[in-house]
């Protein structure tokens, strides 16, 4: 179990506005500022630049280390796409002549704070980027997102030997991570989300390939579930399934699209939920320095400056929200189904 | 040796709202007229729609969208007077028209070649993917010719 450090290794927010979603679309640059007042908030007047942060410049994605997770095929139709200034890989996801550039500079921000984590041994990442990386799948991206950051961050760790626990709290199922992981006993992948609702896949039964059987956790939650099943989801399902699996190292996709003032879902989540969540699931990592937060939505920048602060505040020990949890609601059953599901597939439970 | 044509007993159409899928639509009426065949309107839920001149989240105005899908973008079902069903699945377009025709044991699926915002270019094209994964024929209604046949009367 972690004692959650006092370090907080923070990728700096580099050139990301340059990938241009156009007038009106949710998952728009001001969403990091937004995210960069969260953490000034957590961490006090002086912000980011306290000694208890660790700023690490994003660097590029290598091709070797995009093709560990993309097709080569769709990274160069990306690229070209861009290249010819643009165009939409479907109704919500626009890619600008910038786009490229900004998703390889994301992909590449979570390798860097690993890298730096690696070093040190003490910490946690928080890794704000965009675009968000985890509907993006191996051979197309999608729901906003171009290249999966988050995955492509734990395959590099899988090729260095270690043992991923992928956690996403986004309000939606993140089928890019869980497809590229879908076979891979070495990467773990675990969701609480809402269902139905886009992009349709992540149901309970959904739990990983021949080589990987159990090695994928879906707790699909209905509309207007709050923190309490979150959490219920995390104690109930995932600590167990994370025990049998003892990862090395904790990646978490953090979207903050389940907070209640959110426009894109119906859970009911609140600031105070995200802090709790983040120190649920530290505590899964088996050491210090061994977890790291990647952003992927968020699209309320109130909400999401708050639910950025309780987050950091947590992992750090350096504030609480005064958003408090929240409870009750639907989804209890969900929560039964899934832990009956990874009692059966895992042996434990 | 001449091949056996089945026949149309159901046909999956992809509907988005676009003009394009409007005369996917009109060409599946129109197969569906003379054949009896039941026609099936699909739409993919996204992230975003568009109502009207607006662009919303489908989290929060679902049933709006799936109204809208159903009474404005399905009118021509009505007019037509064809047996048809209207369902609205979430997912990305292609594979949520292709699981739709497999599910319903669709003898054709019709979409037309561009939608809403997507591009004509590969990465961009529902059309494209449906074609390069499909179990089944597919009619493609080319995009807005400013020339050229319409739908048989
Ligand atoms: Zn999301």
């Amino acid at each position: 179990m972690t004692t959650v450090g006092a370090v907080l290794v923070w990728s700096d927010l580099g050139d990301l506005d340059r990938h241009d979603t156009g007038v009106g679309h949710p998952e728009r640059s001001a969403r990091l500022e937004a995210v960069r007042r969260g953490v000034a908030d957590a961490l006090g007047p002086d912000g980011i630049a306290t000694d208890g942060v660790v700023r690490v410049a994003p660097r590029d994605a290598t091709a070797d280390e995009i093709a560990r997770v993309h097709s080569t095929r769709y990274t160069w139709s990306l690229a070209r796409l861009a290249d010819d200034g643009g165009g939409d890989l479907d109704p919500d996801t626009p890619v600008s002549a910038g786009s490229y550039a900004t998703a390889v500079l994301a992909a590449g921000a979570g390798l860097a704070v690993i890298d730096t984590l690696r070093a040190s041994g003490r910490g946690a990442g928080f890794v704000a980027v965009r675009p968000p990386g985890h509907h993006a799948r191996p051979g197309i991206g999608m729901g906003f997102c171009l290249l999966n950051n988050v995955a492509i961050a734990a395959a590099a760790l899988a090729d260095a030997g270690e043992r991923v626990l992928v956690v996403d709290w986004d309000v939606h199922h993140g089928n890019g991570t869980q497809d590229a992981f879908w076979d891979d006993p070495r990467v773990a992948y675990a969701s609480v989300h809402q269902s139905p609702l886009y992009p349709g896949t992540g149901l309970v039964h959904e739990t990983g390939g021949p080589g990987a059987p159990g090695t994928t956790i879906n707790v699909p939650l209905p509309a207007g579930a709050t923190g309490e099943m979150y959490r219920r989801a995390v104690d109930d399902v995932l600590a167990d399934a994370a025990a049998a699996f003892a990862p090395t190292w904790v990646l978490v996709s953090a979207g903050f699209d389940g907070h209640r003032d959110d426009p894109l879902a119906g859970h009911h989540l609140t600031a105070g939920d995200y802090g709790d969540l983040a120190g649920r699931i530290a505590a899964l990592a088996p050491t210090d320095g061994r977890v790291v937060v990647f952003l992927e939505g968020g699209y309320d920048l109130a909400a999401l400056r708050r639910s950025v602060a309780a987050t950091v505040g947590r992992l750090t020990g350096t504030s609480t929200s005064d958003e408090a949890p929240s409870h009750g609601g639907p989804g209890a059953d969900a929560v039964d189904a899934a832990r009956v599901q990874h009692g059966r597939a895992t042996g434990a439970g | 040796m001449t091949p056996t044509v089945p026949a149309l007993r159901c046909l999956v159409v992809g509907i988005d709202g676009s003009d394009d899928a409007a005369r996917a639509l009109e060409w599946a009426i129109a197969l569906a007229r003379p054949t009896g065949a039941r026609v099936v309107a699909v739409h993919a839920l996204g992230l975003l729609a568009r109502l009207g001149d607006t662009r919303v989240a489908t989290g929060t105005h679902r049933d709006a969208i799936t109204r809208e899908f159903a009474d404005r973008w399905c009118a021509a079902l009505d007019r037509a007077g064809v047996p048809a069903d209207r369902i609205a699945v979430d997912g990305p377009p292609a594979e949520v028209v292709l699981a739709v025709a497999h599910s319903e044991s669709a003898d054709l699926v019709v979409v037309g070649e561009r939608g809403v915002g997507g591009t004509a270019a590969e990465l961009g094209s529902t059309s494209r993917r449906v074609l390069a994964a499909t179990t089944v024929p597919v009619l493609v209604v080319p995009a807005a010719p400013t020339t050229g046949p319409g739908p048989p009367p």
